[in-house]
């Protein structure tokens, strides 16, 4: 049995606890985790904060870009190889509220407070991978809700269900690497869909690891009102001064086609 | 016409990992820690805006991070918005078998 906690600081001093869970290995290939977790909507999301993990200084927020990235609740992971395959499925459910929401300031505004509830969260997350090659695959349903408490709002608005769905794709080729991210989040049943992806090739020399990548994000809407659109170019180059540490510049051109409201 | 907003964003980082990694052993539990850190600061060079979408901030800006409301704003140079400059500290308590 291992329980772990992880807690995160950010600019402004403050330290939130992001993890918190135990995790009990039952047989050779399944284990149970209870807690607080990061909820696996993408393929770095377990790795959203480690800077050093990820090729970019932060990830396009085209793709990564939510209101929710953690939840209470539980998950089964089996892990198992056949052949030349390695294979891992993970089922979980559980709930999240997140008060003050960061993302809703963004939409509602700096000053502005809005509560984010998602419940009834059930997901799968199969993943394989072979030599240079690796696929994931997640499906996710919840219920959300919103409660927009700087309106004045004392209770959180009617659930509204929805689905995401997501696939990634890797590929290590000698010093080549290619990254494939594909997010289709079906939310009809409140405002519409949301279709992102991000695609990303970068070259490993040494100690130096260029990189350039494209994401988009662009909205469906049920009424006649603008779809949010925009996509981000970014080229980035690392370089790795030790075994654990580096330093990397990148550059962003984003580019919003947003029809004006 | 679709209107066009464009922000340009330069950021250095300094990725350290791990800050500390240290086991200690306490009669049949294994407590573990580590750390993880990111040094970053990021500038919007230029770019349009529309202040019907601003929201309160200084744009053209450039948002990092939605979830923890990270938003690199016009003007000079920044520290790094979420994630890309972060603490993570890890803590890992596991049960030994002493036998």
């Amino acid at each position: 049995m291992t329980g772990q906690a992880v807690s995160r600081g950010a600019a402004n001093g403050a330290a939130n606890l992001e993890w918190l869970y135990a995790t009990v290995e039952l047989s050779g290939n399944l284990t149970v985790q209870l807690g607080r977790k990061r909820l696996p909507l993408f393929s770095y999301s377990e790795a959203q904060d480690v800077g050093y993990a990820l090729p970019w200084i932060h990830i396009p927020p085209q793709l990564y870009g939510w209101e929710v990235v953690n939840y209470d609740g539980g998950s089964l992971v089996w892990r198992d190889q056949w052949a030349q395959w390695n294979g891992t499925v993970q089922v979980f459910g559980g709930s999240e509220t997140r008060k003050d929401s960061g993302f809703w300031r963004i939409y509602n505004g700096r000053s502005s407070r809005t509560d984010v509830r998602w419940s009834d969260i059930l997901g799968t997350e199969p993943s394989v991978s072979r030599e240079w090659f690796s696929a994931r695959v997640v499906r996710i349903q919840s219920h959300t809700q919103n409660k927009l408490v700087s309106l004045g709002e004392t209770s959180f608005s009617e659930r509204k269900r929805q689905v995401i769905h997501g696939l990634s794709l890797g590929a290590d080729v000698d010093n080549w690497f290619a990254r494939g991210e594909f997010l289709y989040i079906d939310r009809r049943d409140d405002y519409g869909k949301d279709y992102a992806n991000l695609l990303a090739i970068g070259y490993r020399h040494g100690p130096w690891q260029p990189l350039l990548s494209r994401a988009i994000y662009r909205q469906r809407l049920n009424s006649d009102s603008v779809p949010e659109r925009h996509g981000t170019w970014s080229a980035g180059l690392r370089y790795d001064l030790t075994d654990d540490s580096a330093i990397k510049a990148q550059l962003d051109l984003w580019n919003d086609r947003t029809a004006p409201g | 016409m679709p209107f066009r907003r464009k922000a340009f964003l330069f950021a250095l980082g300094a990725l350290l990992c791990p800050l500390l990694s240290h086991a200690v052993d306490l009669q049949g539990l294994e407590f573990t820690g580590s750390g993880f850190m990111t040094l970053a600061a990021g500038r919007v060079f230029g770019g349009t805006r529309d202040a019907a979408v601003d929201q309160g901030f200084h744009c053209p800006c450039f948002i990092s991070d939605y979830a923890q409301r990270g938003v690199y704003e016009a003007g000079h140079w920044q520290p790094g918005r979420a994630p890309s400059s972060a603490c993570r500290a890890a803590s890992v308590l596991q049960m030994v078998d002493s036998a």
